[in-house]
């Protein structure tokens, strides 16, 4: 089974799962990042050609500092993200999950340098292809990966009378019963009965609600919630 | 559809993180992917450049109609991602038989003509090709298909041309770098490229490239897009719902035949065993005569076990017991065994009496801690009074034996500040001596006041007006009427009288 997540256990032993972001997204980042740096750029360039040929040194100055820190900045002070990144919903951590510092961001923007080669980043381009947690070089000597913050909008249980199940339910069936009920608004009630009918030992008893409306109620139950 | 077979995981996805899974999917089936889409595209491109080549038509003729024809590549490729995701791994011969089907099956017409430049060709490939859906069906399902990724499915296909030049530059870029620089020099880049005096060698590398590059990312577009339809399919159908209700669907009758069993047939093996027991019963004393006339049985012995004289049943399971018991068994020893059941009963109560002396000294230590917060100070223990006071030298040696007689003494010179100094001093000296005030190292005067007023009440009014006399004289440099010095040595004798034969 092929997924793209990456899963990191916490010294607490609770397993949280991270999502990787892959070289599209991360492309993307990268190019709404350019245009706003080249924006920048062009600003105080305007400005500088005010104050002649000190101008054009101070416009040096920044554009080395900018060039260089600019992701370094804003990862370590803006939660992660620089604004391309934040656009897209990408941020950056340590592999273990823990948000990235100095140090670690230092080192996969320096190693820019050598994901550019030998043009346009094809190096790291194709690093993150071929590697499972879409990694380029930087990513894989700071440690660090690039996730996306969210992944899923949260869905609600529709509200239903409550009833409990005949018998216990182990842990698989509570969860897939609070998933369909979590999917059931966006489908169709024909894919929701044939999901039910699926699963006839839990979706049908003795007594009038069956199907899905009885999938639902029971998720309903499970969540706690009062009739 | 057998969901159960998907290589792929299913679960709620985001747009970008489902075409990231179609990139890594296709490049974990890149041996396939390739092999398949190259048996097919190789052959062609040859084909067009080659007449290219040899007609002397431009290359960028060829380079146009292949591109141009994408959309029936991407079918091969869908082709091969649809079958592997299913784990069949399609040969390049079983895909050469599948190809006429491929490409005769509606809609690669209109995807050539119409769609050619739709930005969401890979995204709704699937429709036409894999759910072979045309006409007006096919619109309605695209439609509902893009409803929410057509921003992503758009960005993506805006991407992979950029990616494609990236390409292209890489590997212009890698063989500037790697050229040996006197070759470089001799170049003219310039003229490379326009009419005048054009090498046709790089004008032929540079579509090489273009098409490797091409050739290389497109099959992995087309797994983007592929992902992208398939998340949708599982949001619009609850694929992964689904998945989980047939797993759950194996093991639960199991788990619930188990328990309905249970309680069916919960009454009658009841009373199965209650006719049992009673017939048991019933032949008990029987049994009983025949097993005790057996030899084993035949003589008496009187067994002396240890238990707790106030819960005899329950401790019959305590492993101490059974091993004694065992043990004094076999060695046959009845004297033995009483004299420990003594011994053993001796050392109870002993361990009783300690308990309640442990208690008693408990309750002792809490009446003295209590005693020791609460209590006046003359009950309490005290630690030595210090040394010095305010300033002031309280040992009781250091004093004359009649302080009263002293100070009136030195009032008489006219001392009165040395009279009044000493008084205050005595004073002191026998409240923290004699009457137990305890007072601190670093009191002053006014604390030294309130501490005599708490723990020697009796004291207080005195040693207030003593105080107050003093500091009239000594810091605020008021004269103090003689007369009511020799007052404050008459009253000290008084206060203090217990002292005064000692004095005297």
């Amino acid at each position: 089974m092929l997924d793209t997540l990456r899963p990191v256990t916490t010294p607490e032993l609770i397993e949280i799962r991270l999502h990787p972001a892959g070289l599209l997204p991360r492309a993307l980042a990268w190019l709404i990042d350019l245009m706003l740096r080249f924006m920048l750029l062009a600003l105080a360039g305007n400005l500088f050609s005010l104050l002649g040929e000190f101008g054009s040194g101070l416009w040096l100055l920044l554009f080395f500092l900018i060039e260089w820190f600019y992701p370094v900045l804003f990862e370590v002070l803006w939660r992660g993200s620089t604004p391309g990144k934040c656009a897209l919903g990408l941020l950056v951590l340590n592999d273990n999950g823990t948000p990235v510092g100095w140090g670690a961001s230092l080192t996969r923007n320096l190693l820019r340098t050598a994901d550019f080669l030998p043009f346009g980043y094809a190096l790291g381009a194709v690093s993150m292809l071929l590697h499972r947690e879409f990694r380029r070089l930087g990513d894989i000597v700071a440690g660090t990966l690039v996730v996306y913050r969210h992944t899923t909008p949260a869905t609600l249980i529709p509200t239903a009378t409550p009833i409990p199940p005949t018998a216990p339910l182990g842990r698989e069936a509570q969860r897939a019963i609070l998933a369909f009920a979590e999917r059931a608004p966006r489908l169709t009630p024909e894919r929701q009965e044939e999901l039910a009918a699926l699963l006839p030992t839990l979706a049908h008893g003795a007594q009038p609600p069956q199907g899905a409306a009885r999938l639902l109620r029971l998720a309903n139950h499970l969540i706690g919630r009062q009739a | 559809m057998e969901l159960e077979r998907l290589a792929l995981a299913l679960r709620p996805r985001s747009s970008w993180e489902a075409i990231d899974l179609g990139i890594r999917f296709g490049v974990a089936n890149a041996r396939t992917l390739y092999r398949g889409y190259l048996s097919v595209a190789l052959p062609l491109a040859l084909l067009c450049y080659g007449i290219a080549a040899l007609t002397g038509i431009e290359p960028w003729w060829p380079a146009l109609l292949l591109w141009w024809l994408k959309p029936a590549f991407d079918r091969v490729a869908l082709h091969l991602l649809g079958h592997a995701v299913f784990g069949d791994q399609l040969g390049p011969r079983a895909l050469w038989r599948a190809l006429p089907g491929l490409w005769w099956r509606g809609g690669l017409l209109r995807e050539l003509t119409l769609a050619r430049l739709s930005p969401y060709r890979s995204t709704v490939l699937a429709v036409s090709l894999l759910e072979g859906l045309g006409g007006k069906a096919a619109r309605r399902r695209r439609s509902l298909i893009l409803r929410q990724v057509s921003g992503t499915a758009l960005l993506q296909t805006g991407l992979w041309p950029l990616l494609e030049t990236l390409f292209v530059l890489s590997v212009f870029s890698l063989s500037l770098i790697l050229l040996p620089s006197e070759l470089l020099e001799q170049l003219d880049w310039e003229a490379l490229w326009w009419d005048e005096g054009r090498q046709y060698w790089f004008i032929w590398l540079y579509y090489l490239a273009f098409q490797t590059g091409s050739c290389l990312l497109e099959p992995l577009y087309v797994a983007g897009g592929f992902a992208l339809y398939l998340k949708r399919r599982t949001d619009l159908e609850a694929w992964d719902v689904e998945l989980q209700f047939r797993r759950l669907a194996r093991t639960l009758p199991v788990v619930l035949a188990i328990l309905l069993a249970g309680f069916l047939w919960q009454s009658s093996p009841a009373q199965a065993a209650d006719s049992q027991r009673e017939a048991v019963l019933q032949q008990a004393d029987v049994r009983i005569q025949q097993i005790l006339e057996d030899p084993v049985f035949g003589e008496t012995i009187t067994e002396h076990k240890l238990q707790k004289r106030s819960r005899p049943a329950s401790t019959d399971d305590q492993p101490g017991r059974t091993w004694l018991e065992g043990l004094m068994r076999w060695l046959d020893l009845e004297g033995l065994g009483k004299a420990l059941a003594d011994l053993i009963g001796f050392f109870a109560s002993l361990g009783r009496i300690i308990g309640w002396l442990l208690i008693a000294v408990v309750v002792v230590l809490l009446a003295w801690l209590v005693a020791r917060t609460r209590l006046p100070a003359r009950y309490a223990r005290q630690a030595a009074p210090p040394a010095e006071l305010a300033g002031f030298d309280i040992r009781p040696e250091s004093l004359p034996d009649d302080p009263a007689a002293a100070a009136l003494l030195l009032a008489g010179r006219g001392d009165l500040r040395a009279a009044l100094g000493l008084l205050f001093r005595s004073s002191l000296s026998r409240l923290a001596h004699d009457e137990g005030v305890r007072f601190a190292a670093g009191d002053t005067e006014g604390d030294c006041l309130v501490r005599v007023h708490r723990q020697a009440r009796a004291h207080a009014p005195y040693l207030a007006r003593l105080l107050g006399c003093w500091q009239r004289l000594a810091y605020a440099h008021q004269s103090v009427d003689i007369g009511e010095i020799s007052q404050l040595c008459e009253q000290w004798r008084e206060q203090f009288s217990v002292e005064v034969p000692h004095g005297t």
